[in-house]
């Protein structure tokens, strides 16, 4: 039943070519704003759900939709050109994509990871039109506990970022960002910390402007570093040997049987992605790191990992992102509470086209929810074509000199950060965090799991205490549910396994030799 | 090299220099240009919910956009607040508010009150006591009366955003001197977050919302109201079947002397904004109130239309201030005194 409905909806919007050239256009608009660093998915929605007052409810979704679709996209590809996500979902893509880009094969890495964000979206898409009120039920049994759980479970991914030298690297940069994520009001006590009196830090350090430091400006002032002979592009600075830039010496397979190679991936990253998506207030973010991290864990050439061959490591995290944008509608429709930051300010456009959300939808408008859904699928469509055609010009970006490129970025980045919330300190952020993310950088610390630890540390703090409170301070409550039983086993295994690494694999963190010694300290246990 | 090093340096500068001279221009009539409204808070609140309905009528009346920006964080919206303050006083940027960030001077280190700012009261829900509709029925709680019985013995949970309103009436009734239920208080970012958590059921049992937050969850049969936050029971008529919510002075006669506590929404500029600019600011809301899509749209937020300005807003939310503020203070959850905030007693 439900299935015809979706396709009902989906044939309306294919017969209004109106309809349809909208989404087009905002798909790719979406996909070039993902791709700017420092303007987000997130951002354009906000942009556009402004500018569209005044436009007829058909026309304001397929915009926004679009937007939502292209921007997550988006992000990849300046992750993958230049290592700096376009949007914080892209963080993960960015450790391999960067790489592929590296070794000149930029252009694959994109068409692969548009591959990857299409499949995914379509299955969230499915997930929202098919299975919305159970997994809005099922994501409603998930309390302090298990979302405390959950983000541990994602901070313990930082040992397994890949830093060029020392795999504690990792851990510390995750400490950074937690501790990062802690300044601000303390939403339990309503106390401040680490504010030492100044008003713009009681409210925290935005995610956006903090990510944007980290990883943009340390790009900049690198790129501007290198001297060289005439005018340096980025594939100049990229090219590591092997290719020149994007011109690859050979011919590069064909994308969709690069990806389709990896069914098991791509199937567990998009179940991930749709069930991180659907919880309230995780999002796309935590969805790609998790999918990188899983199918890092279950991949059977982990050699590859770091070496800019490795597709699951690009297909993983996209997959996961673009399947968290159907995952992230289920709570945003059925609960009113937005799945993540994108899905935030689209309720807001909701609201005001008088679309209440919320446990009444399907009383007050049953079909809204197929409409969502098939509107997403055909930007899925939008996606496609529209990736196709920016793939070339986008990839060209390597080639300008970046005397030329990198002004422009820190400028689009500033700008970025200051227009997300309009704070003057944002600015500041970007400044400062990005002046501490070129020092890290020269450290060789990896910027990921620092973004990754500000990303979770709220909801580890929070919802710890929270879970304290509840339990009126018994600690014995992660013993006492199954679903978290069975999360805190997985936690725990990770962690073993984590603290037996860095003592043998300091010297070099060979990733051949990491594995060997795992497997073979697995099988001595075993 | 050395060259197109400093054509990058020179970029750079230019960009920096032209964008501190746009801030020079000098203003002619208002509004000239696109207007900012700051929210406080996150999205699909019942602050964010009005602010933007109300922001687009006016921008109608005005001519220009009015773009509505989410700035949250601090304690009580304070950081959404300050953002306001400390851009220039010339009606170019408001602030969308709430009853709430009337305690920001008690609870931080802001000294604005009041007196500093001038209101715009559009409307306002009223506050329901609800219980999540499992916790009623393991627990028996499905009335006022039995959820007193059950609650002056035993604990239950209650979920809410720590300040402000709702969390001054939660307060009231776990207070010994008032209610004496030993309530353990739940935590969350906002009024959405901690719905939410209520309607799961885990974490919370009860919640102190407005009506317009928690209709469709009563209307869906996941909450259940048991108690109206004042001293006259209230008729819920969203729902299939009318619902009678007896007045919560019913179990606790104590809290009336400081009922009612009103949740109220609208938006603020502060006093030293020019004269004219109010002016037309006064003008353009009142046009917006009196749009018949208003009427509706407070109906569907269960809400009573207050459309109040001028002195009549101020002296409203100073006595919400006085109220609020006092209560926080005699429940200990004050870092500032309102005494010396000079804020009067109620």
């Amino acid at each position: 039943m439900e299935m015809l409905y979706l396709i009902e909806e989906f044939v309306k919007i294919l017969m209004n070519p109106a309809v349809l050239l909208i989404l087009f256009a905002a798909t790719a608009l979406g996909t070039i704003i993902g791709a700017l660093p420092g303007l987000t998915a997130t951002m354009g929605i906000a942009l556009l759900t402004g500018l569209t007052y005044k436009v007829p409810v058909a026309y304001t979704f397929a915009i926004l939709m679009g937007i939502y679709v292209g921007g997550i996209y988006g992000g990849s590809i300046s992750a993958i050109l230049l290592n700096i996500p376009g949007t914080a979902s892209a963080a993960a893509t960015a450790i391999e994509g960067n790489l592929f880009a590296k070794r000149g094969k930029a252009a694959l890495a994109i068409k692969v990871t548009r591959s990857a964000s299409i499949i995914g979206t379509l299955i969230g898409v499915l997930a929202l039109a098919l299975i919305a009120p159970q997994l809005s039920r099922i994501a409603l049994q998930f309390s302090a506990v298990e979302y405390f759980l959950l983000a541990v479970f994602g901070v313990l991914m930082c040992g397994s970022i890949v830093t060029s030298d020392l795999t504690i690297k990792g851990w510390i940069g995750g400490l950074l960002g937690l501790a990062i994520s802690f300044i601000g009001y303390d939403v339990i006590s309503g106390a401040p910390r680490f504010d030492f009196g100044n008003i713009n830090l009681s409210g925290g350090i935005s995610l956006i402007p903090a990510m944007i430091g980290f990883y943009a400006v340390p790009e900049v002032i690198k790129a501007l570093s290198i001297a060289r002979a005439g005018p340096p592009t980025i594939s100049d600075v990229n090219a590591v040997g092997k290719g020149n830039g994007i011109v690859a010496k050979e011919k590069d397979p064909n994308s969709w049987l690069v990806t389709f190679k990896h069914i098991p991936v791509i199937i567990r990253s998009a179940l991930i992605g749709v069930g991180i998506g659907a919880l309230p207030g995780v999002g796309e973010d935590v969805a790609a790191w998790i999918g990188y991290d899983n199918a890092k864990k279950s991949s059977k050439h982990k050699e590859k990992w770091g070496t800019g061959e490795c597709y699951e490591a690009i297909i993983a995290p996209e997959v996961s992102n673009n399947a968290a944008i159907g995952g992230a509608t289920i709570p945003l429709l059925t609960l009113a509470v937005p799945g993540s930051p994108p899905a935030a300010v689209l309720l807001g456009a909701f609201m005001i086209h008088n679309i209440r959300p919320g446990p009444m939808i399907m009383v007050d408008s049953p079909r809204f929810i197929f409409y969502i859904a098939a509107l997403i699928l055909a930007a899925v469509i939008a996606l496609w074509v529209v990736g196709m055609l920016l793939a070339k010009p986008m990839s060209s970006i390597l080639k300008i000199p970046s005397v030329y490129l990198m002004p422009i970025i820190a400028v689009l980045s500033i700008v970025g950060a200051y227009a997300l919330n309009l704070k003057r300190f944002d600015i500041l952020v970007v400044v400062a965090f990005g002046i501490i993310g070129y020092i890290l950088d020269k450290m060789k610390y990896s910027a990921a799991p620092i973004v990754l630890g500000i990303i979770l540390g709220t909801m580890i703090d929070e919802n710890f205490r929270r879970a304290l409170i509840v339990n009126k301070g018994d600690p014995t409550f992660f013993f006492t549910n199954s679903w978290i039983s069975v999360m805190f086993v997985l936690i725990i295994t990770v962690v073993i396994l984590k603290q037996l690494l860095p003592e043998r694999l300091a010297a070099k963190a060979n990733l051949k030799s990491l594995y060997a010694f795992l497997s073979s300290s697995l099988k001595k246990k075993g | 090299m050395k060259m197109s090093k400093s054509i990058a340096l020179f970029v750079i500068v230019l960009m920096a220099v032209t964008a501190v001279f746009a801030n020079g221009q000098k203003e002619i009539a208002y509004p000239e240009r696109d207007i900012s409204a700051i929210v406080p808070f996150g999205q699909g609140g019942g602050t964010d919910v009005w602010a933007r309905k109300v922001m687009e009528a006016m921008a109608k009346e005005l001519g220009v956009a009015i773009t509505v920006t989410n700035v949250t964080g601090g304690s009580a919206g304070s950081i959404g607040v300050s953002q306001v303050w400390t851009s220039p006083h010339d009606g170019y940027v408001l602030a969308a508010t709430s009853e709430t960030p009337l305690t920001i001077p008690v609870t931080t280190p802001i000294t604005q009150t009041s007196k500093d700012w001038d209101y715009f009261i559009a409307g306002g829900s009223p506050g329901l006591l609800c219980v999540n509709a499992k916790t009623a029925a393991a627990l028996g709680i499905d009335t006022l009366d039995k959820l007193a019985a059950y609650g002056k013995k035993n604990e239950l949970k209650i979920a809410g955003t720590t300040g402000g309103l709702w969390f001054a009436l939660a307060s009231l009734i776990s207070e010994k001197n008032y209610g004496n239920w030993p309530f353990t208080w739940v935590s969350y970012a906002g009024s959405g977050p901690a719905i939410v958590a209520t309607v799961g059921g885990i974490d919370a049992d009860l919640v102190v919302a407005s009506a317009g937050e928690v209709k469709d969850y009563i209307r869906s049969g996941q909450l259940i109201p048991l108690a109206h936050m004042d001293t006259v029971a209230y008729n819920f008529t969203a729902s299939a079947k009318p619902i009678a919510i007896p007045a919560i002075t019913k179990s606790i006669p104590g809290i009336a002397k400081y009922l009612p506590l009103q949740q109220w929404l609208g938006f603020k500029v502060p006093s030293d904004t020019p004269a004219d600019v109010k002016a037309k600011l006064t003008y353009a809301f009142k046009a917006a109130m009196a749009n018949p899509d208003m009427t509706g749209f407070a109906a569907d937020q269960i809400a009573v239309i207050f459309n109040k300005s001028g002195a009549e807003a101020k002296a409203m939310a100073q006595k919400s201030e006085s109220n609020l503020c006092w209560i926080l203070f005699d429940l200990g959850k004050t870092t500032y005194s309102p005494a010396e905030r000079g804020i009067a007693k109620p």
